[in-house]
């Protein structure tokens, strides 16, 4: 049952999107972030709605792995989109029932609202269904790299990063193992109330951790035996290219900014 | 014979423990040799593979790796670079997400620019047999494959030494033959050093030379054949002998008429067949 488990929510494809250094990537989603608030009329929402779809259907991704992204969060929409509908009392009065009044400029606001959150949710699932987890890892560290000055540890903080990455799968056989383990000793981990399956989780997480400890102070130590001194002098297998693409989707990020700013109120 | 790494008069004690797990040790390792390190659980022979590259420092004595000293923060880094350890368990010394993101690792470390990098990891993959896996992931690997990368991952950095600290107790006997294989034509063809420390006998058959450590000392040195023959000592160090051995000398106690008893399984196989 536990193989099923994808790491991440990548989706290996080729496509121009997949192709863009993810330093590009990061900068224009966080970009992204902030220019969809820049949107408040009917115009520059269409903008954004059209450039969001053509970045999706340039990325190959399937439609439906963008809806399981959204998914958890379409209940949050449709929650603060009725509270909009409800609470905004703004431009004609459209329906009355007792205390109940909808006004025109609360629909609208609660579209807007609603369809900025789903263009915010779509671009950031972008992001990580195009990208490799461990791009992620490199791009943050190569951007976040400045803080060093400050005594931040970037390196070390993508070094523990990319370790987790390594030994998800390697944490998932174990844990499958001992479940096994238990089972065969009469374990119930899938009937009974939920009380009793949490207590039956038990004995599961503390080998699991006990494990786990033996394993960081083992690698620890390999890591040692292996020359490793924190990143100080240290030199890269993993190489991010920038490419005239990324530059490209930048300015395009630029020029979307800068009609957002003409044609909104 | 000039030595690679030599080891004087070491005693080593655990933080907060009253008895040395290392009494007064001295031991050479000759260039290009096959050196086995032999003992039970508690003799103090991983503890003596750590000295080797400078993971653990004396409290008495020295250890010289060439022309260094792992005592010295000067040369401990360029240790590490000559003497290469592969440990028990092959999934906690796999760094990297990938196989060639994790021969890569210890030549980051070592600073290794990008482009030499790569030849290096190419080349060493090869020396292993692993190029077919180059982008593989570790839980896609079997354990010996993984003890290759390890391997691999040494390989690169271009050491003189490779210790084997009990690097096939964990592995099925293919992944076990994989692995011995693999270090015994690096051994053999490339005349790189070999310390392995095992408490299988049966592995230390085919060392130039075995060192047999009991409570924290060196009990014995010297050639396989020789060690083999002194029964008493190895029981003593609670170790188990070979099995073509233990079969030769129930065969002898039976009345069975061979010449000596055997350490090897085609060697008693031929004593056999021979018999009148």
């Amino acid at each position: 049952m536990l193989q099923n488990v994808i790491i991440g929510q990548y989706y290996p494809a080729s496509s121009p999107l997949h192709r863009m250094d993810s330093r590009s990537k990061l900068i224009a989603a966080f970009f992204y972030l902030f220019i969809v608030f820049l949107a408040n009329n009917w115009l520059t929402y269409g903008l954004l709605i059209a450039f969001t779809f053509v970045t999706i259907s340039l990325s190959k991704v399937p439609l439906r792995f963008l809806y399981k992204g959204l998914k958890p969060i379409l209940l949050l929409v449709v929650f603060t989109m009725l509270l909009h509908i409800f609470l905004t009392k703004e431009g004609d009065l459209l329906y009355k029932a007792g205390f109940l009044e909808i006004y025109e400029g609360g629909v609208i606001q609660g579209i807007f609202i609603a369809l900025r959150l789903l263009l915010l949710v779509m671009m950031t699932s972008l992001l990580t269904l195009t990208t490799t987890p461990i791009d992620i890892t490199d791009g943050l560290e190569h951007l976040l790299g400045p803080l060093k000055k400050w005594k931040l540890p970037v390196h070390e903080f993508a070094l523990m990063m990319s370790i987790s990455l390594r030994f998800i799968p390697t944490l998932l056989q174990e844990t499958e193992k001992i479940m096994k383990a238990q089972m065969a000793r009469g374990a119930d981990f899938t009937s009974g109330p939920i009380k009793e399956r949490a207590k039956a989780f038990v004995p599961l997480l503390v080998p699991l951790f006990v494990s786990s400890f033996k394993r960081a102070e083992e690698l620890a130590l390999a890591m040692e035996a292996r020359g490793y001194r924190g990143g100080e002098g240290r030199t890269r297998l993993r190489a991010l290219e920038w490419h005239q693409r990324d530059t490209f989707a930048l300015l395009l990020l630029a020029l979307l900014t800068l009609a957002l700013f003409l044609l909104r109120n | 014979m000039e030595n690679i790494i030599t080891v004087k008069d070491v005693t080593f004690y655990y933080p907060g423990e009253e008895t040395p797990t290392l009494k007064g040790v001295t031991l050479d390792v000759h260039k290009g040799e096959w050196l086995s390190i032999v003992g039970h659980n508690g003799s103090g022979k991983s503890t003596l593979a750590k000295m080797l590259n400078g993971l653990l420092l004396p409290n008495e004595g020295a250890v010289y790796v060439s022309q260094y000293t792992t005592g010295l923060p000067d040369d401990i880094w360029e240790i590490r670079r000559l003497v290469g350890m592969v440990f028990q368990n092959p999934d906690n010394q796999f760094v990297g997400t990938s196989v060639q993101d994790d021969i890569a690792f210890g030549l980051e470390n070592f600073g290794v620019p990008r482009d030499e990098m790569v030849k290096r990891i190419n080349e060493s993959i090869e020396r292993v047999g692993m190029e077919a896996f180059l982008n593989q992931e570790p839980h896609q690997l079997s354990g010996g494959q993984k003890q290759r990368v390890a391997i691999a991952g040494i390989l690169a950095q271009k050491p003189s030494v490779i210790v084997l600290d009990e690097a096939t107790s964990m592995l099925d006997p293919i992944g076990r033959i994989e692995v011995i294989e693999t270090v015994r034509e690096l051994n053999e063809k490339e005349g790189i050093t070999v310390i392995s420390i095992t408490h299988d006998l049966e592995e230390a058959l085919s060392a130039d030379r075995v060192v047999v450590m009991k409570m924290g000392e060196k009990a014995a040195e010297g050639v396989p054949e020789d060690i083999f023959q002194q029964r008493e000592l190895l029981k003593s160090a609670g170790l188990d002998l070979p099995f073509s051995l233990k079969l030769s000398e129930a065969l002898r106690q039976q009345g069975v008429e061979l010449d000596k008893s055997y350490l090897t399984q085609e060697e008693l196989v031929n004593a056999l067949w021979k018999l009148a």
